[in-house]
């Protein structure tokens, strides 16, 4: 029942201000695995801060945890180009199949 | 043994110690991991938060891919991962979700597979032929064994040992000759996917787990989730920094200290790459 009303509650727009920063997250999330299929980390830090910027015009926001990117490249955690779905087409259409307010 | 492997995003990402570290030992134990070809995401967090029928479409199309390949066990060592495609199977038993699943993600589906975390990859195994297999017995381990939320939660899908006092990890850490403690916090949440659009919830809960760790005698905890790794070894200088303590609590992957007792190096399981490293 939760994720349904979670899920109505974001149709309807109505985020706590406090909570905007999860769901941006969430958004970016599920929108760059449908461009990739995967995961693409890299450009999923991107996009959520600059969503969060947008938001709450934190410049700060932008550069938080920044240090960390050389320790993660030092641990050879770091990947500019993730590994590719050969077929991204059908995720594309799995996505407009399932299609809904929330997600957008 | 010849198993399928979904490995998800995270052990193709910034996890993949935890890939490098099971690829090492389970090669010891003979075990041949078999990947699933073209797999997608799960939709994680993300598509269980804001859309249902995506979050069982994603997993649907990876389960559909596992038995076009003819894999009939599927291991998937991230617990998320591995819930939702238990997810799907649970949906898809006893009504008409399977046909429209199998429209949706474009392939026929069944949803008979048998899905395995990583601790039932060494049940499987054995545990007897895992003790008999230790050439270096984990003496100075002194454990908190940590389940999070999902290796034992929802227990109606997953179906996985006691949801809320699990023993089946601590099993196997007894096998390798190490120590196990009784702690407070080996089901509690970490804040999970929140680690970057919530730091402030993932510290405090990473705070408590890792001090009720110490406080009950553990020198290390282990996990066998790559966002519970995350979360306490890679976050722990930020708990450190907003508490002002000094934890210096070694996290390692299950299979990092099955790996070490099968004789192999810090180096080959990858723990070498962990943030916070312990002699």
């Amino acid at each position: 029942m939760m994720d349904a009303l979670r899920e109505i509650s974001l149709a309807e727009g109505m985020v706590a201000p406090s909570q905007q920063p999860v769901v941006s997250f969430q958004q970016a999330f599920l929108d760059n695995i449908r461009r990739n299929g995967r995961l693409a980390e890299l450009e999923l830090i991107a996009q959520f801060k600059t969503a969060v910027f947008f938001h709450t015009g934190r410049l700060a926001f932008l550069f938080k945890d920044a240090s960390l990117a050389p320790q993660l490249g030092k641990r050879k955690k770091l990947h500019f180009l993730p590994g590719k779905v050969h077929d991204r087409k059908v995720v594309e259409r799995i996505f407009a199949k399932c299609s809904n307010r929330a997600d957008k | 043994m010849n198993i399928g492997y979904y490995p998800g995003c995270a052990l193709h990402g910034s996890s993949n110690d935890y890939e490098q570290s099971l690829r090492a030992c389970l090669g010891v134990l003979d075990v041949q991991l078999q990947e699933v070809k073209d797999w997608i995401c799960c939709g994680a967090t993300a598509a269980h938060a804001l859309n249902h029928k995506l979050s069982l479409a994603l997993p649907a199309r990876n389960l559909a891919l596992a038995e076009r390949d003819g894999l009939k066990q599927l291991f998937a060592p991230c617990p998320l991962c591995s819930m939702q495609l238990l997810k799907v199977q649970k949906a898809m038993a006893g009504n008409g979700l399977r046909t429209e699943l199998s429209q949706i993600v474009e392939a026929d589906l069944r949803g008979d597979g048998q899905i395995m975390n990583l601790i039932q990859i060494f049940q499987t195994v054995g545990l007897d032929k895992l003790k008999a297999a230790v050439k270096e017995s984990l003496k100075s381990i002194t454990a908190a064994c940590y389940y999070g939320c999902l290796l034992t939660r929802p227990p109606d899908v997953v179906h996985f040992d006691d949801f809320e006092q699990p023993k089946s990890m601590e099993a196997v850490l007894a096998a390798l000759g190490a120590k196990t403690v009784e702690w407070s916090y080996k089901t509690e949440c970490c804040g999970a996917g929140m680690t970057m659009a919530n730091e402030d919830t993932v510290l405090d809960l990473a705070h408590k787990i890792l001090c009720n760790a110490a406080a009950h005698g553990a020198n290390c905890v282990v996990v066998a989730c790559p966002m519970c790794h995350v979360n306490l070894d890679m976050k722990q200088a930020a708990v450190e920094q907003r508490y002002g303590e000094k934890l210096g609590m070694a996290v390692y992957y299950l299979s990092d200290l099955v790996g070490l007792a099968l004789g192999l190096s810090a180096e080959q399981l990858g723990i070498n790459r962990h943030f916070v490293t312990k002699a």
